[in-house]
């Protein structure tokens, strides 16, 4: 009976997805009003777009390998997830280029992107507030 | 004569120091933990899912990432590289253990625009078969890689100095902890010289979609190796095309010239990556002005993932040498397991079709690391 109740439950959270996964938003500062495209921010976040159109760099902010939002996002734009991407990153670091930073809370993205106009971050939607600008939200 | 191989032996020590630093490496708090919450600067740059650590010196605060290097505090100053050992077993001849390689890389980001790059290798330290013979015949110790880069957008970047040639795909990522197999097509390595000092302009166009690369030689090269084809002077462009996600095609073309002869290389390529997959291919046809003569080859390679860390791989080569009575049909056959995200050992086994002067048959594996 308690296998049956579990699988019970497991059905319905996975016929739910606003239950199973949170919906995320990719944001600026608010001093960048651009919308990004999809593919804009996988070059972005695999560092092939390093500059914005008015010449500064991009800063890009990751949450933590293994994060639920993480795997969402890169599902989301590079249609795999981190372990996939290793070794695109150790080809990158033999040329000097590392992966973003990770940040471990949507409190803390949120934060820096707040305060560095040249910084690109995801969060829950739920988190958005008036700091920062949405530019991208996944269909 | 002297400083130089104090140099050596102070790469060695730091290359092998941070080789065991690598592998002795517990789990300890990611760098974003060590960060935390209190973002007011930049958040530093982390492994993509590595530990980190970090500990206070006298200058700065240093944090060692394994397969990302160790950071010197915020002044952009980073030190890593790869190390490996290779065990290979030819037909007919002793099994032979070589530390074959440690290379030492220092970065150094000057400025959001501004960056350094030096790659210090030395090769065949030491090696040791089955007959007892033991020693470092071949050892040879220097700059891989040594320039600067200038990046005025994403369309425009500058590159000075000695840098890897970019023809094809393998060549720019040659380093063991980064290929699928120990030995190495003979087509990425052959028909043209692998390193180039000189200038490259290289940018991409298209919203990213075009890359390409602009480069060429005017002076001596710095450190050339000993074998292999060298240049002399050379000239070349290259594509490369996302035409696909995952899928990217290339185009090279390179003319040099080697022993005041004139030669003039082709080369296409192609990478796809889905998922568990992924697939290589590079051909390249040369032929010299002079009384030389041409040759072409071509391999392609797929490797796939297996188990969670366990990917099996194939290749299938074919090379048609200048002067050769007949081409050389090679195929590999291995495995790849990727111990850790920067840590990876390979076993493979090399058929030949016939015997050739480039290459042996023979068992092939490897440990290597990037540290």
């Amino acid at each position: 009976m308690r296998t049956l109740s579990f699988a019970l439950l497991l059905l319905l959270l996975g016929c739910d997805p606003a239950l199973a996964e949170p919906s995320l938003v990719v944001i600026t500062h608010p001093s960048r009003s651009a919308q990004l495209s999809a593919g804009e921010l996988a070059r972005i976040y695999l560092k092939k777009k390093r500059f914005w159109k008015d010449g500064k760099p991009i800063v890009p902010i990751n949450r933590e390998a293994g994060s639920t939002i993480r795997d969402i996002f890169e599902r989301d734009i590079f249609d795999r997830v981190s372990p996939d991407l290793v070794g695109y990153w150790n080809r990158r670091y033999f040329h000097g280029v590392f992966p973003p930073a990770t940040l471990e809370s949507d409190e803390a993205v949120k934060r820096y992107v707040a305060s560095d106009p040249n910084a690109v971050g995801y969060i829950a939607s739920d988190d958005v507030d008036d700091s920062v600008h949405v530019v991208y939200t996944p269909d | 004569m002297k400083e130089s191989y104090h140099l050596v032996k102070a790469t060695l020590k730091l290359g092998l120091a941070l080789s065991a630093l690598t592998l002795w490496w517990p789990g300890t708090p990611s760098m974003a933990q060590v960060a935390g919450d209190d973002v007011t600067h930049p958040p530093p740059v982390e492994g993509d899912g590595s530990t980190a650590t970090r500990c206070e010196s006298a200058c700065a605060s240093l944090s060692y990432i394994p397969g990302r290097g160790l950071h010197i505090g915020e002044t952009g100053l980073v030190l890593g590289g790869y190390s490996s050992i290779d065990l290979v077993r030819d037909e007919g001849a002793p099994a032979r253990l070589t530390l074959a390689n440690v290379s030492l890389f220092v970065m150094f980001q000057l400025s959001e625009r501004f960056s350094f790059f030096s790659e210090i290798e030395y090769e065949n330290l030491f090696s040791i078969d089955t007959n007892g013979d033991a020693g470092s015949p071949d050892e040879r110790f220097a700059a891989e890689r040594l320039y600067v880069d200038f990046s005025f957008n994403d369309r425009l970047e500058v590159r000075a100095g000695k840098f890897l040639t970019p023809v094809g795909r393998w060549n720019v990522i040659h380093a063991q902890p980064l290929v699928w197999t120990t030995s190495r097509p003979l087509v990425t390595e052959v028909p043209f010289d692998k390193n180039t000092t000189g200038v490259m302009l290289s940018g991409n166009l298209f919203d990213g979609r075009l890359g390409y690369d602009l480069f060429g030689q005017f002076t001596d090269e710095l450190q050339a190796a000993p074998h292999g084809t060298r240049a002399d002077r050379s000239g070349g462009a290259r594509l490369t095309l996302d035409v696909a996600p995952g899928l990217s095609l290339g185009g090279t073309y390179v003319g040099f010239r080697s022993r005041n002869e004139w030669f003039h290389l082709v080369g296409i390529d192609a990478l796809w990556q889905r998922g568990p997959l992924e697939w290589m291919t590079e051909m390249t046809f040369d032929e010299g002005a002079g009384a030389s003569g041409s040759q072409w080859g071509a391999y392609t390679q797929l490797a796939a993932r297996i188990l969670p860390r366990v990917y099996a791989v194939g290749r299938y080569e074919y090379f048609a040498a200048r002067g050769a009575n007949r081409g050389l049909n090679q195929v590999v056959l291995g495995a790849a397991f990727r111990l850790r995200p920067y840590a990876i050992f390979k076993v493979e086994y090399q058929i030949l079709d016939h015997s050739s002067p480039l290459t042996s048959a023979g068992f092939r594996s490897s440990f290597a690391l990037l540290f």
